[in-house]
């Protein structure tokens, strides 16, 4: 059982984003497999994925989003007290990526740190554990990412959306420097098998038309509905929503069933251009809205992780937003600057061969 | 200083399956012996160098192995400075006859090289760069091709310009019975080659070598016949990391060690009538006969283009081929330069001769010169 | 097996110059690498920064031509391709700005 607490000391004070320089076109991947090229890009909504170099992974993508963030928040490294890294795809299976990162930014050797699994909800997951460890007075900022450079089983239909990115997140107690408070967080679980990833195993399975109703739309759903009812909201309320996008359609679909707009969808809406980089890719919707929002807004993030889980948060903006966007460089950048690759070229990106 | 070379003698260089080190030592200490007509018991002291046999062969101790063929118990050093290995050998074994303690050295370079995959001759020849260098996957044409990198931009030489000392060389080795490639190439040859680091292509690299050279080196020898003799011999140092120096097209330690070698033999650039020069990149002998104090620093390629290089011109450099033609068996070129050049002079046409010894991009390098 | 003793201890200094931007004094492209840098080829360069030391390191193009004299920054990328079994090396490549 959750108690739904109104946060009184935690804001978001830097952020950033990062999405590496290389995109495969669907038409890369569906014209190597001999699918109807046409039919699935129209299908899947997604003109191209993001995809990592071979000498990138997690951890320097989460050093390139976490530099953005620190210098947004404007604050000493050394002042951050947690670090908490979610990803699918950390370089070590044992042997944190949080201390890696933490030596590389300077945070000093004073803090909490573990690393994070649930699939695409890893990172979303670390806000809360930041979130209530500033909550309790145990630290006054803290870093979260969610970072992946994704595995996609070659000709599996995950090949065409599984991309690459990370989205880092400073939180802070102090209130002079929220670009956003954060007012409530809402978690919903259950052992849902609807796409694992065995140890050792290269590459994710997942079981098909299961990972829709019972995985993706039952656990959202059900998050936000009892997170709406919970803060006594509505859908239109919030000036922007972001869902966990695995494709178009599936975020499409709920926004269409609750009634939220493409007003309120678009400006997080980044699967169509980068794919689905697993545990960045509402943190980077997120990244994505609060560089185009304003002062006095209302954000509603749901995530969803397989196995499975959605967490829910509703974030106000403040007046110093603009200014701390201001002083980093924009996710914009990194999804507009791109060069196209053909299907061998990610092979070798991806390390597969 | 004047130390007679009274035996010289050189190994063929290339890829010898049927030799091993041992093999190739042991025949190139015999042919320098017989050269001297020297027996084993008269030589006081041998000087080996070598660079790759402990990562490459896991051998560290050549020098009693060298002992058991001399059937002696004189002392035997290994000498390591990379590519530098021979010549500073040489230089260790001049010093010692200088010091008064020995009479007759025997100074044995020698490599084996090809038993093993290029890759990891390449990972082991970067023993001889920084850490930093390793670090950045660089090899050593990489570190050569950054220098000719520069060259070019700074002075305004062209890709064709670094073909020149190749096929020059290769022209002299069509002679040298003893040369890894003995025929010539042509320039469109060597445009043509697969590049391996931009701008240097296959054909302006020297190959990986077996092989093994020898001399014998006497303080007091009152033979009439054989009055080749080193008047000079100098070593210079500088920084390991090519990034740590101003620029990337002149190395220090030839300059310095060139004016010390001049100084001590009483002569000057224009005085040197042949040269065995350090091509282990064509862009190596550029730069080499600018620091060599033969031409100005950028005015090397013009030279090249004149031929004033070549057998029969202004300054005939690498009648041997170099280590491009005739070979690089890493340890042996700075002996087999001195062979060379030993051989020549007993011709009696040119008079003054020069070794220039390079180890890695040029933090060692040791300088000869030989009268008649 | 790379050590983890040298990585750790070579931390000091391998971080030193990311994010921070300097000029391309020189640079290459390998085409065979040596053993440990994989198969493909890479690009490396010298580059000047304003503190007045040099750094070499490999490039990263991202689509762009390099040039001598060209601005660069420092990113973090992995410098090695480990066996299964080894530390993984991070260090710093510079990229073309």
């Amino acid at each position: 059982m959750i108690n739904l607490k109104q946060f009184t000391s935690v804001g978001i004070v830097g952020f950033g984003g990062y999405v590496p320089f290389w995109r495969l076109g669907m038409e890369e991947v569906g014209s190597h497999w001999g699918a109807d090229v046409n039919r699935v890009k129209k299908s899947l909504g997604i003109e191209h994925k993001a995809v990592a170099s071979h000498d990138e992974d997690a951890l320097t993508m989460a050093v390139e989003a976490s530099t953005i963030a620190l210098q947004r928040s404007g604050i000493s490294p050394k002042k951050i007290g947690a670090i908490f890294i979610g990803s699918e795809s950390h370089p070590y299976a044992v042997k944190p990526t949080g201390t890696i990162l933490g030596d590389i930014l300077g945070i000093g050797n004073n803090y909490f740190c573990a690393d994070l699994q649930f699939a695409c909800k890893a990172g979303t997951a670390g806000i809360q554990i930041v979130a209530g460890m500033i909550e309790a007075g145990m630290i006054d900022y803290g870093l979260v990412v969610g970072v992946d450079k994704a595995q996609a089983k070659p000709a599996d239909a995950l090949e065409y959306t599984a991309s690459a990115g990370a989205a880092a997140f400073i939180l802070g107690n102090k209130k002079e420097r929220w670009g956003a408070q954060l007012m409530h967080t809402f978690s919903h679980a259950s052992d849902t098998p609807d796409f694992w990833r065995r140890s050792g195993e290269a590459f994710p399975s997942h079981g098909g038309r299961f990972t829709g109703t019972p995985g993706y739309f039952g656990h959202i759903e059900h998050c936000l509905e009892t997170f709406l009812e919970q803060t006594n909201k509505t859908p239109a309320d919030f000036d922007y929503v972001i869902f966990h996008m695995p494709n178009t359609k599936f975020p499409l679909k709920v926004a269409k069933k609750y009634g939220f707009t493409k007003e309120q969808l678009q400006p997080g809406f980044l699967v169509p251009h980068i794919g689905n980089p697993y545990a960045a890719s509402s943190p980077l919707g997120l990244i994505s809205v609060l560089e185009q929002a304003t002062r006095d807004q209302n954000i509603l993030v749901v995530s969803y992780g397989s196995g499975a889980g959605s967490d829910a948060f509703w974030f106000k903006t403040e007046k110093p937003l603009k200014t701390i966007t201001n002083n980093g460089k924009k996710i914009a950048d990194y999804i507009n600057s791109f060069e196209k690759i053909n299907y061998l070229d990610y092979l070798t990106k991806q390390e597969t061969i | 200083m004047n130390i007679v070379v009274s035996g010289a003698y050189q190994t063929n260089f290339g890829e010898l399956w049927n030799y091993s080190l041992e093999d190739l030592i042991f025949e190139s200490i015999n042919g320098a012996l017989k050269d001297a007509s020297r027996g084993k018991k008269e030589i006081d002291v041998v000087f080996f160098g070598n660079m790759l046999s402990s990562s490459l062969s896991s051998q560290n101790h050549i020098s009693a192995l060298i002992n058991q063929f001399l059937k002696s118990n004189v002392p035997v050093i290994r000498v390591e400075s990379a590519c530098a290995s021979g010549g500073v050998a040489i230089a260790q074994a001049c010093t010692a006859l200088e010091s008064g303690q020995y009479e007759k050295a025997l100074v044995i370079g020698a490599e084996k090289m090809t038993d093993f995959p290029v890759e990891q001759i390449s990972y082991a020849l970067m023993n001889a760069a920084s850490e930093q260098e390793r670090d950045a996957g660089l090899s050593f044409v990489g570190l050569y091709a950054l220098m000719a990198n520069q060259y070019i931009e700074t002075f305004g030489a062209t890709e064709q310009d670094l073909a020149l000392p190749a096929i020059k060389n290769h022209k002299h080795a069509a002679t040298n019975k003893k040369a890894q490639f003995p025929f010539e190439i042509s320039l469109q040859q060597v445009m043509e080659s697969p590049l391996v680091a931009d701008p240097l292509r296959l054909l302006h690299c020297s190959p990986i070598s077996d092989g093994a050279a020898a001399v014998v080196l006497e303080k007091n020898n009152k033979k009439k016949n054989n009055t080749t003799k080193i008047v000079a011999s100098a070593q210079a140092g500088e920084t390991l990391a090519l990034s740590e120096r101003d620029n990337f097209f002149t190395l220090q330690a030839t300059e310095k060690a060139a004016k010390k070698a001049y100084t001590q033999a009483g002569l000057g650039p224009k005085d040197v009538s042949l040269l065995e020069v350090h091509d282990c990149f064509t862009i190596a002998e550029l730069l080499a006969i600018e620091d060599l104090g033969l031409y100005k620093k950028g005015e090397g390629f013009v030279a090249m283009r004149n031929g004033d290089l070549q057998m029969g011109g202004k300054y005939p450099v690498n009648s041997s081929g170099g280590l491009k033609a005739c070979g690089h068996p890493v340890g042996a070129t700075g002996v087999k330069q001195m062979v060379e050049v030993v051989h020549q002079l007993r011709t009696k046409k040119p008079l003054v001769g020069l070794t220039h010894n390079i180890g890695g991009t040029g933090g060692t390098a040791v300088i000869h010169i030989l009268q008649r | 097996m790379a050590s983890p003793a040298v990585y750790w201890r070579k931390k000091k200094t391998t971080f030193l110059f990311l994010n921070k931007k300097g000029t391309l004094l020189s640079f290459t492209k390998i085409n065979n690498p040596p053993k440990g840098f994989g198969k493909q080829a890479y690009w490396v360069g010298i580059v000047e920064f304003p503190e007045g030391t040099n750094q070499i390191g490999q490039l990263i193009l991202e689509g762009k031509e390099p040039k001598i004299g060209q601005a660069v920054i420092g990113v973090i990328r992995k410098t090695r391709q480990p066996n299964n079994e080894e530390v993984i090396t991070y260090g710093v490549k510079f990229k073309l700005l």
